[in-house]
């Protein structure tokens, strides 16, 4: 290769560095600023990026979810998902994806997948139902069960109170 | 160097000698085949979850997702119906570039398809990523520039007796070594900056969440004591991977420490391929001339 390719290659390769450096580090290191900049054309390509895993604060409550499907003659059956950790239920049959998927759920700010995600049950739901059932479903809840850990030094695993709380709700327009 | 100082000619040859002295691509061979059967086991996981996750009546359905997401992301979802026939299409492709980047034919050219391909399913759904996702994504864009990764080890290679690896500037090799160190050295710096980690419970909150759970931390091991020091020790060895594993004496214990750290966590934690990725990513720091020796050795083998 020549000088020129070298110099070429060079500069990429400085560029690389500091955005892998300065990308991921909190606001307002200077880096990050700068690179602010770019963050359109970063998440386009997909080159966006974080390792905070399990930090600053690891996640210290356990969680589950269930969903109260409400039909339009105001009964209410509980929508059985099993790739979810729910009540009641040993083991779930999902794993990393589906735990992000259930995060992005709960979260608590409001987001298009709650609403979509929603719609994606009730797809579901009547789809899976005996076809002589043809109540109309009126609205789904997202029910949060919470239990946070026993201190860390606590030597017994004594069980601690969950709590659970409507985390969403989805009321579906009339038909 | 002359009174502690170091002239810019220095520090011009000290770049050129990491960047350029040409080495084996031996490594990056070895690297090729591993990812790549990485990349295939994660695009299985994909694939089996394809409608619920990718398909236009999933979890996302398409038409929120071209309103939402595809005016700020690159999928080649953005130019297709979004029905079932163009995943199950882009999925194919996927696959198919996998094979060819396995097997090394036109190995550059299919990386290069590969990461448009990978970056377009991940980006269909992004609500499901996870740190290794990302990491294998980050991979896949810097091994794109690689072009003797199928020096060996693949259909293109010429038949015959045992031949060293093609030499080659490691640019490449180095920037992929930069980010995965980077990734380590992150990773502790954004842990230092949480009380519980620096205090040392927070691994006894990461084992015990139980959604996360594959395994239940034995109970003889259950002691502030224990839980202190696999904290410590987590920041210690991330922070070493991220740093030490460019002193020359330290790298080989530190891969090997780093394999045992990852298969440990893989042991009790169910966070998918995120540390099959960082132990792929530790091929990277194999010295090209042990990378030539290991893949002699199983040339001769089979």
């Amino acid at each position: 290769m020549n000088t020129a390719s070298h110099i070429g290659i060079s500069l990429f390769c400085i560029c690389m560095i500091f955005f892998l450096w300065g990308w991921n580090l909190p606001d307002g290191r200077f880096s990050r600023h700068l690179l602010k900049k770019i963050t359109k054309p970063v998440i386009w390509l997909g080159l966006n990026h974080s390792w905070s895993m399990f930090a600053p604060r690891p996640i210290t409550t356990d969680e589950l979810i269930r969903f109260k499907i409400t039909l339009e003659d105001q009964s209410s059956v509980e929508m059985p998902v099993d790739y979810f950790p729910s009540p009641g239920m040993q083991n779930f049959s999902g794993d990393v994806r589906h735990l992000k998927l259930m995060h992005a759920l709960v979260a608590p700010k409001e987001s298009i997948i709650q609403r979509c995600y929603a719609e994606y049950l009730i797809y579901a739901y009547e789809a899976a139902r005996g076809t002589a059932d043809t109540r109309r479903v009126e609205k789904i809840e997202y029910l949060l069960t919470r239990s946070p850990r026993p201190p860390w030094k606590q030597a017994e695993e004594t069980p601690t109170p969950a709590e659970e709380v409507a985390v969403f709700t989805f009321s579906r327009g009339p038909a | 160097m002359n009174d502690g100082a170091v002239s810019l000619h220095a520090l011009a040859g000290l770049w050129n000698d990491f960047m350029f002295t040409p080495q084996s691509s031996a490594t990056m061979v070895i690297f090729r085949v591993t990812f790549s059967l990485l990349l295939l086991v994660d695009a299985i996981f994909h694939a089996r979850g394809m409608a619920f996750f990718f398909g236009p009546h999933g979890i996302l359905n398409f038409a929120a997702w071209k309103r939402e997401f595809s005016p700020r992301v690159f999928s080649v979802f953005t130019y297709t119906s979004g029905g079932m026939t163009a995943v199950r299409t882009v999925f194919a492709v996927h696959f198919f570039c996998i094979f060819c980047v396995l097997l090394g034919w036109h190995t550059q050219l299919f990386a290069v398809i590969l990461f448009i391909t990978l970056i377009s399913i991940q980006h269909r759904n992004p609500i499901i990523l996870n740190s290794g996702d990302v990491a294998m994504r980050l991979m896949l864009f810097l091994f794109m520039f690689e072009s003797n990764a199928g020096s060996m080890l693949s259909i293109s290679a010429p038949a015959g007796p045992f031949k060293n690896a093609v030499l080659e500037e490691p640019w490449c090799q180095r920037l992929m070594q930069l980010l995965v160190a980077n990734i380590y050295f992150k990773s502790m710096y954004w842990k230092l900056l949480g009380s519980m980690w620096r205090e040392g419970s927070a691994v006894f909150y990461v084992l015990n969440i139980k959604r996360y759970q594959r395994l239940r931390f034995p109970d003889f091991a259950r002691h502030p004591l224990v839980f202190q020091i696999l904290t410590w020790s987590t920041l210690v060895i991330w922070g070493s991977l991220g740093s030490l594993i460019w002193i020359e004496e330290f790298r080989y214990p530190l891969i090997v420490i780093g394999v045992l750290f990852h298969l440990g966590m893989d042991m009790f934690l169910k966070i998918r391929l995120f540390q099959w990725v960082m132990m792929t990513g530790l091929i990277l720091f194999i010295k090209p001339s042990d990378a030539e020796w290991a893949l002699k050795a199983l040339l001769t083998w089979l």
